[in-house]
């Protein structure tokens, strides 16, 4: 598949995605989302701890994720939208790497008490991790694209 | 060529351990289930000794096993740590959904109003048996949903990193 395709694909996905972690914001005196709110909020604890300390709060209403997966999502929209007009050319494993490392110590920082958890912290690593994440993925994929010199 | 689904059912069960048990799914985020299935792919390349590119369909088929292997452990730790506790996060969270949804419309909704019967009827099920057969499936249904995609996006990641790691090491 192209990488462009990929591309298309992921951002439709990350912008649903997106859109259902701010749904309670948006539809918080619907009734019929009160129904599926507990629904939606199971899919999301699958891949996020919902403590309610680290949740962010809009208008008085939580979001599905903590700040530190909002941090990743919003990083990863950002760079999908990005991504249409700049194709990334640089190696960016040592970026992913480096943002990767500042997320891990921060969680260990914050889980040890050295210092108390911060949302603002929380939801720039894991902004920085999101932003260089996509840029890796479609970087390893743009490299399948441009180079044959694998034997298939 | 070994089993193909010894390396997914292990790192699905490592993924499920860290996003329902009590305790380690504080550490619990985003990157579990996507890391579980590349490093199944991984694994599976390892215990062939095998440094053969690996393609999208092999990618898939390892995020979606992974992804699904999850999502049934999950639901397993689910069932039993509810039948242990006789409660969960769903049956905490019930009141403070009824009180909204009782104070957003005084004209009777009949078809949302039958939904929240079945959600009462399950709390008051795990409540006093510790087990609802509608909550199981509500939760794989929840679980295998997400599960199912970040596997899937996991594999795909996995197949870029490793089909890169492997040309590196034949030049």
């Amino acid at each position: 598949m192209h990488p462009k395709k990929y591309l298309i694909i992921f951002f439709i996905f990350i912008c649903l995605w997106c859109f259902g972690i701010i749904s309670p914001v948006v539809f918080h005196n619907v009734k019929v989302f009160l129904i599926a709110k507990p629904f939606l909020n199971q899919v999301y604890a699958t891949v996020c701890h919902q403590s309610p300390e680290k949740i962010i709060s809009i208008g008085g209403e939580n979001i599905f994720v903590c700040s530190r997966c909002a941090g990743i999502y919003l990083g990863l929209l950002l760079t999908s939208i990005i991504s249409f007009f700049i194709i990334p050319k640089n190696k960016n494993f040592n970026f992913l790497l480096l943002t990767f490392a500042l997320l891990l110590l921060d969680v260990t920082f914050s889980n040890f008490k050295i210092y108390n958890y911060s949302k603002v912290i929380a939801l720039l690593t894991g902004l920085l991790l999101g932003l260089t994440l996509l840029q890796f993925v479609l970087e390893q994929l743009n490299f399948f694209k441009t180079q044959s010199n694998y034997e298939e | 060529m070994k089993n193909k689904f010894i390396s997914p059912l292990v790192c699905g069960f490592g993924a499920s351990v860290l996003t329902v048990v009590p305790g380690l799914k504080e550490i619990g985020c985003c990157l579990i289930i996507p890391f579980a299935a590349g490093l199944s792919l991984y694994l599976y390349q390892k215990s062939n000794k095998s440094t053969e590119k690996i393609f999208s369909k092999q990618a898939v088929v390892f995020g979606l096993l992974t992804g699904i292997f999850s999502a049934v452990f999950a639901t397993l730790f689910e069932i039993l740590f509810t039948a242990i506790f006789q409660t969960n996060d769903f049956v905490k969270s019930l009141p403070q959904v009824e009180i909204a949804f009782k104070s957003l419309s005084i004209v009777s909704q009949n078809l949302l109003d039958e939904v929240f019967k079945i959600y009462k009827g399950m709390a008051v099920d795990i409540q006093t048996r510790g087990f609802s057969l509608s909550y199981t499936i509500y939760f794989f249904i929840a679980t295998s949903f997400t599960s199912l995609i970040f596997g899937l996006i996991g594999g795909l990641i996995g197949m870029a990193f490793i089909n890169r790691k492997n040309k590196s090491n034949l030049n």
